[in-house]
């Protein structure tokens, strides 16, 4: 098995596990606050965000306030981009841009094949697909800092017959979110209707893992059994973990590192932000 | 019991992650040849994006211009400390195993992270610095562009705010097509396996470094 596959198959079994964390229940949203968003969107404020790796001497990163997609593209959405963009269609796609798998779940190179699966997160779409659908719709793929800043909002949690809505955060968020990491592989939900946050913003759990702008900026510190070439990367400084404790920021931290620029996965998407520039 | 089952899949992500550090891995996708796929463009190659860049003395570089040379590449910023002027050193000692007619066909491209403050001025400073020639191309263009380059090339690094690179330490030998021949990770290892892959291709490929009966003929005194 090649390491690419090897690699990937285990990012797939470890990303596994895409039932909803409420599997069933549709949270009925409350309104959303968009602010002054673009449709689709919503407003995350700006304010700091803790690296999950850091470096001697940075204490936090500085987010600007931003737009951020609520929900995960959809195969719909990403099939009008194809449709405008023939180059990025199944068959044309270079292999140096996406692997073997790209858009696999798709019936042909322009025909979804199913309206469940048009209304679902798209999936199996490389880094540089994922980058040039961005700056199709004139938007932008997020920076790690900005989809963990949006991240650490607390959940809002629907009202079920047997308990009132409300929020989960802290330990209780952590456990939600881990448990929906083991979970095996399992059929998408339409795209915005999983798990929203405190800002508005949809699916970011329980749905796929994400793309991130500079998902190659994870370095991990070199492997404790003293593999790797001592020599194999120039550090600007002693980098480790805030929080050794917090599995769920690592597994995404450590999925994210395992990850080249043309893989497909079957349970990784994306989404959009955009500048606010006001 | 939950909690180490947790600590159970993060250590097996942990190991993907290192091993994907092992040249040939992070090589495959870029590389492999696939000769199954009906559906598939197999013809993976780095100019299979498009973007501006500048060199050192101010002129403007395509990314895809670059094809039809076999190409010695890297990745650095000219700030960088300590790894960058080894990877710089590296490179020359290859250059300078070459035989002279395979090195004048060559090209060398360093294209630079740090899109803030490598200017062109700045890029010919560290050419002077470095004692380099003309076969050199120092490249540096916009944050976003040197982000897409590193993804073809599958380089991982982080800006810090103090304006410095933190990022894996790399040399390339890339085929005229814009195949990656060999993608290699460290600081100070043989320069033969470089200069010998520069001359493999140049040597034996039948892409579009196909042989002159010149280039055969300097091949072989080159090899014996």
């Amino acid at each position: 098995m090649s390491h690419a596959s090897f690699a990937r198959s285990v990012a797939v079994l470890l990303a596994a596990a895409w039932f909803p964390l409420y599997a069933g229940a549709q949270p009925a949203h409350p309104p959303v606050h968009t602010g002054r968003a673009p449709a689709g969107m919503v407003s995350i404020p700006g304010g700091y965000y803790r690296p999950f790796y850091i470096t001697k001497g940075i204490d936090s990163v500085k987010i600007e306030p931003f737009f951020m997609d609520v929900r995960a593209v959809t195969n719909k959405e990403f099939l009008n981009f194809v449709t405008a963009n023939p180059q990025w269609s199944r068959s044309r796609v270079p292999a140096s841009l996406a692997e073997r798998g790209y858009l696999r779940q798709w019936k042909s190179d322009f025909v979804i094949g199913g309206v469940a699966l048009e209304n679902a997160p798209v999936v199996n779409v490389s880094w540089f697909a994922a980058h040039a659908y961005a700056a199709w719709v004139h938007k932008r793929l997020p920076t790690i800092a900005e989809w963990e800043y949006a991240a650490l909002a607390p959940l809002r949690w629907a009202a079920t017959p047997s308990r009132r809505s409300g929020t989960i955060d802290g330990e209780a968020k952590r456990e939600l979110i881990l448990a929906w990491y083991a979970r095996p592989n399992g059929p998408l939900a339409p795209a915005g209707t999983v798990n929203e946050n405190a800002y508005g913003v949809r699916d970011l759990f329980g749905e796929v893992w994400e793309w991130t702008q500079d998902f190659n900026s994870v370095i991990i510190p070199a492997d404790p059994r003293g593999e790797a070439n001592p020599s194999s990367t120039c550090g600007a400084g002693a980098i480790g973990t805030i929080d050794p404790g917090d599995y769920a920021t690592f597994m995404r931290f450590a999925m994210r590192n395992s990850l080249l620029a043309a893989y497909t996965v079957d349970n990784l998407g994306f989404r959009c932000v955009a500048e606010d520039r006001n | 019991m939950k909690t180490s089952t947790y600590l159970l899949i993060a250590i097996v992500c942990f190991a993907v992650s290192c091993s994907k550090q092992k040249p040939v891995g992070k090589n495959d996708t870029a590389v492999t040849a696939d000769t199954s796929g009906t559906s598939y463009n197999n013809h993976g190659s780095i100019y299979d994006m498009d973007m501006p860049f500048t060199d050192q003395n101010g002129k403007p570089v395509g990314w895809t211009s670059l094809k039809g040379k076999v190409r010695i590449m890297a990745m650095f910023f000219s700030h960088c400390p300590a790894a960058c002027p080894i990877i710089t050193e590296d490179i020359k000692k290859a250059e300078a195993l070459l035989p002279e007619a395979a090195r004048d066909s060559i090209g060398i491209t360093m294209i630079s992270f740090d899109s803030k403050r490598d200017t062109s001025a700045r890029l010919m400073e560290f050419y002077r610095a470095h004692n380099l020639n003309p076969r050199w191309e120092l490249l540096h263009g916009a944050s976003d562009d040197v982000r897409m380059i590193a993804n073809l090339l599958n380089v991982d690094y982080k800006e810090w705010p103090s304006g410095d690179f933190t990022h894996q330490n790399l040399i390339f030998v890339v085929d005229c097509s814009g195949r990656i021949a060999l993608r290699r990770e460290g600081l100070g290892k043989d320069p033969h396996e470089l200069s010998e892959k520069v001359l493999a291709l140049l040597y034996t490929s039948n892409s579009c470094c196909a042989p002159t009966p010149a280039r055969v003929a300097d091949g072989l005194s080159a090899a014996r």
